[in-house]
């Protein structure tokens, strides 16, 4: 098993106390020979302004990548799904238009920064994948689950056509290794509503619901995240989910690395479980 | 060119076409096919469109005239493998795949393919049905021999069986065939090679849809064919009922910048003909439904077809679904929203039709390569000029037949097909070709043999030879394309294009600068 | 700019090819090049909460009709799912055009809605768009991430960044 050593680009999502997240994917990557950096002394990627300013987004998350080579790293792990979404769509914000190119580029260099030098952004999916085609699963255990896996919009999204579902696929594949089964059901490509939560909290939390309930609906017991946006409205306000679609019934939410962990024999604490606000005992194996 | 023969590549409705117009003008054809059978693509149609012939009855005449023609040979289940310019022509040399069947001793009675034990997915039922590993393509296959499949032979991969050699009353199964290479020597080429279908595994919208009830529409097609793997009744593929209710989706991969830019020309007429089809076969009862951007059934008799559509109760909504859900009962819902009263439908099929792009053939671009005619960029062959020399490649004496060039109904392939074999006998009759005039020219004088202008050129139309004691380039003008790299590359600038030499050329810039 | 020779006789608006050229400045393809196939509508995840769908904004926008857009309510409905933008099959992509308008419309002062104000706020002071909270867990209690033994990562708004930030906001 070969012993990586990544710098990591977490997030404010996630740093600001998404405690399941970053304590599972953290043990995780420790249990599979992964050596994580932190990168300090970053700013947010600029996902949540995009709304506000399309330059000032892209110019945040470029940032993160050319302060990223500046510290010697050719290649960032980004394993929240929107800050991957970004790292990826910023560069092409930037080839569409030469006139923010410039900007950018001012604004960088005005910090030391050059922007033809940038750190590659590598997605926690592809990592995980390049690690199970190495044998690094080879010792899980067979959890014996059937889940409904949430890829997240982000996910599918990011980089070129194609892509997504080459992630999609990744992840069924994942899952498979440690004995879960991610079988289609008809609401799998939906949307969770975490894009939405700022300008119309209640129509988010609807699409939230209907998540969930068809989930259910296809009789499958769990629920599988990526994306800490998706989390929080799948398991911080399930209740709220499920009373914005008249009721339902409630499902555990893992998040991928948890579920992942523990087929890796890792303990619920040190993954973070107690912080999942969905019933997880209701989760069949 | 005194060599008078035509090879004609490909064994569609093009290929068939193109080889007996040649072939009644007393040339020789050679009439070359990869797969085991002549027939293409319209031998897997149930009917065509407009008039709703059945498709194989207005084929299979001419599949048997191209066979039967004394001036055409046929060569099935045949690959090129080389083209080299030779003489006043080309030397083509072609592989003849084994059959492990002796040709000339079987009957096609089909007693091997009901006994083999092997079943194979069907190629030509696009995967709906089964063959034998011994086969025959389809019940109406020209040439009536079997095939056996060497991938899937029991006795070819593992040793065992042999069923078939045992039960031939023709006793022409000879598993000791091998390979044969033929060399041909031929004056004119047309490519009649076809085209492909779009794979939807590249469109998100399609890519993670596990269902049996969404379909190609040439696996419609298929099922529409009485001989079919449904012997004519449709069927939903999961359970094998038959559908209430069907969508078609058109422009799927057509028409988009993700997949295939440019429109796949026959893809409205096609859903339109189904229609009409399946309302024939599942009675009025049924809902079928198209969904589309734009109607696009132009050409003769196509608009009072899609009236007779509308008449016959088809739906037809303006607005494309991009939704599709598989439920747990196995059939299908989709959401399209209707421009025209702004209402977001749910349709709920038991079966979906997608029409997808026409792609160019497999192999294409190699082909192209190997004759050095050109690819457009939609990766079909690029024609001498688009409106005035559809038929002709800007290459001497290779000409294009048929969708290879772009995608086409019918009756404009037999159009485009009959004009290339007509360019081609007429060039290789009158025995000398009228070519352009922007050719390479040497200059004799500043000429020194040292052969670079020889190194460079693709067409192999400029030679070192030796001339009055020393050592000349000399250009075949019949080669000649007047690319120009020669001139480029020439030390002494002996060898210009006529009327493109380098002083010209800066004199039009300077105009152009003032 | 191409002379404007079209009015909307419901509202009597002409069509503005200046801010339609500002606001399509960062698609992939130009409105231009809709062929209304309404893929994007069809499949749209916030197609109940929308009064204009997302073919009919590539549409009013194609045409410059693009200041009864910016002033709507309708543009702070999307999702951002980018379900349009993955499958429009000229690369238009009406999510992206929505985050044009939003961008326009905060950079006129407009009403926008008021979580994004306190977003861009803690971003400037902390360099993060989320304060740091505890999280609430299953025992009952809260917790820090230094509670539970995840290391400090300082994330810091550097001064020449916040500047720059400010810049490229402009009106925001």
């Amino acid at each position: 098993m070969a012993i990586r050593r990544l710098g990591v680009f977490w997030g404010c999502r996630i740093l600001s106390g998404d405690l399941a997240f970053e304590l599972s994917t953290r043990a995780v990557l420790r249990a599979l020979g992964v050596e994580v950096v932190d990168l300090g002394g970053q700013m947010c990627c600029g996902e949540p302004i995009r709304s506000l300013s399309i330059p000032a987004s892209c110019y945040l998350s470029m940032r993160v990548l050319a302060s990223s080579a500046s510290e010697g790293f050719q290649e960032i792990l980004v394993p929240c799904s929107k800050g991957y979404y970004m790292m990826r769509w910023a560069p092409e914000i930037l080839n569409r238009s030469p006139e923010l190119r410039k900007r950018v580029e001012e604004a960088l260099a005005s910090e030391g920064f050059d922007i033809e030098r940038l750190a590659r952004p590598l997605a926690l999916v592809d990592l995980l994948h390049d690690l199970l085609r190495e044998g690094a699963f080879a010792e899980a255990g067979e959890l014996g689950m059937s889940v409904a896996v949430h890829p997240g919009c982000y996910l599918l999204r990011a980089g070129g056509q194609g892509e997504g579902m080459e992630r999609l696929r990744k992840l069924r594949d994942l899952l498979k290794a440690v004995g879960v089964e991610a079988p289609y059901y008809a609401g799998i490509m939906d949307c969770c509503g975490g894009s939405l939560d700022v300008s119309r909290m209640d129509s988010a939390l609807a699409l939230a619901g209907s998540k969930i309930k068809s989930a259910s609906e296809a009789g499958l017991s769990c629920l599988v995240v990526l994306c800490p946006s998706c989390f929080e409205m799948l398991d911080g306000r399930q209740e709220e989910a499920l009373a914005a679609i008249g009721g339902g019934e409630p499902l555990p939410v893992l998040y991928l690395s948890q579920i992942l962990g523990l087929a890796l024999g890792l303990g619920q604490d040190e993954l973070g479980m107690k912080f999942n606000r969905s019933p997880l005992e209701k989760i069949k194996t | 060119m005194s060599e008078a023969a035509v090879l004609v590549i490909g064994g569609g409705i093009a290929g068939i076409q193109a080889a007996l117009d040649v072939a009644d003008q007393g040339v020789k054809v050679y009439l070359l096919e990869r797969t085991p059978s002549i027939g293409g693509h319209m031998a897997m149609l149930d009917k065509t469109f407009p008039t709703l012939d059945c498709s194989l009855c207005i084929l299979t005449p001419k599949m048997v005239d191209v066979a039967r023609h004394p001036n055409v040979e046929l060569l099935t289940y045949c690959e090129l493998l080389d083209i080299k310019r030779a003489d006043k022509g080309f030397e083509v040399r072609v592989l003849k795949k084994a059959r492990y069947v002796d040709e000339s001793k079987c009957t096609g009675c089909g007693i091997c393919m009901e006994k083999c034990p092997v079943r194979v997915p069907s190629e030509f039922d696009q995967g709906l049905g089964y063959r034998k590993a011994i086969y025959m393509p389809f019940p109406q296959a020209v040439p009536r021999k079997a095939t056996i499949d060497p991938d899937h032979c029991l006795y070819l991969t593992r040793g065992k069986c042999r069923i078939c050699e045992q039960l031939c009353p023709a006793k022409a199964i000879d598993f000791k065939q091998k390979d044969q290479e033929i060399t041909l020597k031929v004056g004119a080429i047309i490519v009649a090679t076809g085209f492909g279908l779009l794979g939807v595994e590249g469109l998100p919208e399609y890519g993670f849809l596990p269902s049996e009830n969404v379909i190609t529409h040439l696996q419609l097609e298929r099922m529409l064919s009485s001989t079919g793997p449904t012997r004519g009744r449709i069927v939903r593929p999961s359970d094998g009922r038959e559908p209430r209710s069907v969508v078609f989706l058109t422009c799927v991969g057509s028409r988009d910048e993700r997949a295939n830019p440019y429109c796949c020309r026959i893809g409205c007429s096609i859903a339109v003909k189904q229609a009409l089809l399946l309302r024939e076969r599942l009675g009025p009862k049924a809902d079928i439904c198209i969904c589309f951007m734009d109607m696009r059934t132009y050409g003769r008799g196509l608009e009072e077809f899609y009236s007779r559509a509308r008449e016959e109760g088809i739906r037809f909504i303006r607005g494309s679904p991009s939704d599709i859900r598989v439920l747990p009962d196995g059939s299908l819902r989709l959401t399209a929203f209707d421009q025209a009263t702004g209402k977001l439908l749910e349709l709920r099929a038991d079966l979906v039709v997608l029409v997808v792009g026409i792609t160019p053939p497999e192999g294409l671009r190699e082909l192209a390569s190997l004759l050095k005619i050109p690819v457009g960029p939609d990766g079909f062959l690029l024609e001498a000029h688009p409106k005035l020399r559809p038929s002709e490649t800007p290459i001497t004496g290779i000409f294009l037949a048929g969708a290879c060039q772009g995608p086409k109904d019918i009756a404009e392939t037999t159009a485009h097909a009959s004009a290339a074999a007509m360019k081609a006998a007429s060039m290789l009759s009158k025995g000398y070709m009228v070519g352009e005039p922007f050719v390479a020219v040497v200059d004799e004088a500043r000429c020194r043999g040292c052969g670079r202008c020889e190194e460079v050129c693709e067409f192999k139309a400029v030679e070192v030879v030796e001339d009055g004691g020393r050592l000349v380039a000399q250009v075949n003008e019949a080669l000649c394309r007047g690319c120009g790299s020669c001139a480029v590359r020439c030390p002494t600038g002996a060898i210009n294009i006529r009327n493109f030499t380098g002083q010209q050329m800066l004199a039009q810039a300077a105009v152009a600068a003032r | 700019m191409r002379p404007v020779s079209i009015t909307d006789l419901m509202s009597m608006a002409r069509p503005n090819e200046e801010l339609k050229e500002k606001l399509t400045a960062f698609l992939a393809n130009s409105p231009d090049m809709c062929l209304q196939c309404a893929r994007c509508t069809s499949g749209c995840t916030a197609f109940e909460l929308l009064e204009l769908k997302p073919h009919e904004v590539v549409a009013l926008a194609r045409l410059g009709f693009l200041e009864e857009l910016v002033a709507s309510s309708t543009i702070w409905d999307c999702a951002l799912c980018l379900k349009c933008v993955e499958r429009c099959p000229q690369r238009i992509g009406p999510a992206e055009l929505l985050l044009a308008l939003r961008n326009e419309a905060c950079s006129r002062g407009l009403e926008i809605p008021e979580g994004f104000r306190s977003v861009l706020m803690t971003l400037m002071e902390t360099g993060m768009a989320f304060p740091p909270r505890r999280r609430p867990a299953r025992d009952g209690r809260s917790y820090g991430r230094e509670e539970v033994g995840l290391p400090e990562v300082r994330m810091a708004p550097s001064e020449v960044a916040l500047m720059a930030l400010m810049e490229l906001l402009g009106g925001a």
